[in-house]
């Protein structure tokens, strides 16, 4: 059971608090949603639950320890992290770059085990890879390269993954695939927590949803809970309506809910 | 399988073959080029002596008998040529190693010891140890003010030029040119302090020329460890340079210690090109040219591709001092001209390719 908690936690950087007073428990083997406005502190609350920046107020820990006390080489085996920018640009092999995720697990002077080799194909595998294998990185497609990277995190072993946006540049089968792979991922008891801005995509795949707003949590539950009208008119600043589909789902649909604006638009298109 | 999957060739088997070829055809011309750089010179020793004297002086003593060779061709090729053609050998492997590392390093193709002024410094440091008499006093003072000099050069470099461990290109070049400028200043005000010493002068003018003529075997063994070391040390952090190129905060995700290792890279890519500048002065675009020849080979992986370049980088530069010394005899050619004629239209061309967005190399 990996228990990763925020007690109280912030980061300040130049006098600005760009997260605080954060306080979480990313619950073992679901899929926590990250949601809020662009520069709300998403992606400083994944900085800090995998203890890539040190907390200016608070803790963050793992099974009760403090991040800052486990080292690099540790933290990395039970804690994954992708940033939103990772780069692939480089004409390494499918297979070479899911292996970079053992590097945590070999010594300086160690090459790779059978384990270690084993653990890159079962994560490929997982990932629906084997057949690109061997291609080249830089031959993928988008929906391709985000399923590597995701391998590569499987590769780690670490119970925890930290996605930044992970469908941010993806279109919408891509989307839905790792999306897919990531709610099966904590089917099987891998923990899963993820920066998203489609709040419908958080309602449909989240166990939970924390709401940020200018570096404050202001609510944490299920997503029926967290993601309601009110909710997302303060923080999002949008009129947020739930409309039902044809099989019963129920989805929201966002409008500026500006009286004005929608009427003189309405006006130009007569 | 939303993806159409295009008929490919497997990547890696393709890489693997390419590879063993690389190597076993570096290794071949490496040692083609050092026996041809020993055999044609102002006089020609026949290929067949050169390798008898030169594996009588490699192995243990008496397992190779010289019958029938004259004394002065032994005197010529072991004590005249076959140190200038080892370092040579030494400073291309140097060279390209650090450059090799340094792309990595700050993710960027154009990254190499001459461009963003690293071997500036390192000839900035011999020159002060020349100046100041340190250099005539102890051996040792040459290289060790060249390495000072070009750690301090790539330091610079990394401070002024990186942002959040991205260096985008044109702020290295301009970087590089600005260092290269500033450093050459101080080197020719550096030189004007000592031009009533002639020959120190003289000595110092012709040296960063940059050449590897009339080198001897303390300069071998000089350069030698700084080299081996550097090399080796290279190989040893080549799975955490690969994983650097992913980006900063994924490689310190993936648990590279990033500080650390940039560090060490750092100070291991100044120690290369402190070797080489001690014993040959400033030598331009080896550093540049040879790790993109070596990565069409091989791929971007640096445990292949550092003792690749390593051995390119020695096969290119005995076999253009051999170029230096035949192309216009009796007279010899600088060194840096002939690597410069081959490398600057090079770069240039990786130049336009970067512009044209064509990827990354």
């Amino acid at each position: 059971m990996s228990g990763l908690k925020l007690h109280q936690a912030g980061i300040e950087v130049d006098g600005r608090w760009l997260v605080r007073g954060a306080t979480l428990e990313v619950r073992a083997g679901s899929l926590t949603a990250l949601v809020g406005p662009n520069g709300s502190g998403k992606t400083t609350l994944l900085r800090l639950l995998a203890g890539l920046w040190p907390p200016s107020e608070g803790q963050a820990t793992l099974d009760g320890r403090d991040l800052q006390f486990i080292s690099r080489r540790h933290l990395a085996q039970r804690i994954a992290f992708v940033p939103q920018d990772t780069h692939l640009s480089f004409e390494f092999t499918v297979r070479e770059v899911v292996a970079m995720g053992r590097h945590p697990h070999l010594g300086r002077f160690e090459r790779e085990r059978k384990i270690d080799r084993d653990c890159v194909e079962a994560a490929m595998r997982r990932a629906d890879l084997t057949h690109l294998a061997d291609r080249l990185v830089t031959e993928l497609s988008g929906g391709e390269r985000q399923r590597v990277i995701l391998a590569r995190c499987l590769a780690t072993g670490a119970g925890v993954m930290l996605l930044d946006e992970p469908t941010s540049s993806l279109d919408i089968a891509h989307t839905l695939d790792v999306l897919d792979l990531c709610r099966s991922l904590t089917d099987e008891g891998q923990t899963v927590a993820m920066a998203l801005h489609d709040l419908n995509a958080a309602m449909r795949y989240a166990h939970q949803v924390t709401l940020i707003h200018d570096g404050l949590l202001v609510g944490s539950g299920s997503p029926t809970e967290v993601i309601t009208a009110t909710t997302v008119k303060t923080v999002f600043g949008v009129r947020a309506e739930r409309a039902l589909t044809g099989n019963g789902e129920s989805l929201w649909l966002f409008t500026r809910g500006d009286e004005a604006r929608d009427r003189g638009r309405h006006q130009l298109h007569t | 399988m939303r993806e159409l999957t295009l008929p490919h060739q497997r990547s890696d088997l393709v890489r693997l073959r390419r590879a063993v070829l690389y190597f076993a055809a570096v290794t071949i011309a490496l040692i083609c080029a050092v026996i041809a750089g020993i055999a044609i010179s102002s006089t020609w020793i026949e290929p067949g002596v050169v390798v008898r004297v030169m594996v009588r002086h490699l192995l243990p003593g008496g397992w190779v008998k010289l019958n029938g060779i004259r004394e002065a061709d032994e005197v010529v090729v072991w004590l005249i040529r076959a140190p200038r053609v080892f370092v040579a050998g030494l400073v291309g492997a140097a060279l390209a190693t650090a450059g090799a590392q340094m792309q990595g390093l700050f993710e960027n193709p154009l990254a190499s010891p001459d461009i963003v002024g690293t071997s500036a410094g390192g000839a900035l440091g011999a020159v002060m140890a020349m100046v100041t008499g340190f250099a005539a006093i102890s051996v040792f003072a040459l290289p060790l003010f060249s390495f000072v000099g070009a750690g301090v050069a790539l330091f610079l470099i990394y401070l002024l030029a990186t942002r959040h461990g991205r260096t985008p290109i044109a702020t290295l070049l301009l970087a590089g040119v600005a260092l290269n400028a500033l450093i050459g200043a101080v080197t020719s005000f550096v030189v004007s302090l000592a031009w009533r010493r002639y020959e120190v002068a003289q000595e110092i003018t012709f040296w960063l020329l940059g050449g590897v003529d009339s080198r001897t075997w303390t300069h071998v063994r000089l350069a030698a460890p700084c080299v081996g070391v550097g090399i080796i040390v290279a190989i040893i952090y080549a799975r955490d340079l690969d994983i650097l190129l992913s980006g900063e905060e994924t490689a310190r995700a993936l648990g590279v210690e990033v500080e650390h290792v940039k560090r060490l890279i750092l100070v291991n890519a100044a120690l290369l090109t402190g070797a080489a500048v001690a014993v040959s002065g400033v030598l331009g675009f080896v550093g540049l040219v040879v790790p993109h020849i070596a990565r069409l080979f091989i791929g971007p992986g640096h445990r292949k591709l550092i003792p690749a370049s390593a051995l390119a980088g020695a096969t290119f530069l005995i076999l253009a001092d051999l170029l230096a010394r035949t192309v216009n005899r009796p007279e010899e050619l600088r060194l840096g001209i002939i690597t410069a004629v081959f490398g600057a239209p090079f770069f240039l061309y990786l130049l336009t390719r970067q512009r044209r967005g064509a990827g990354y190399w």
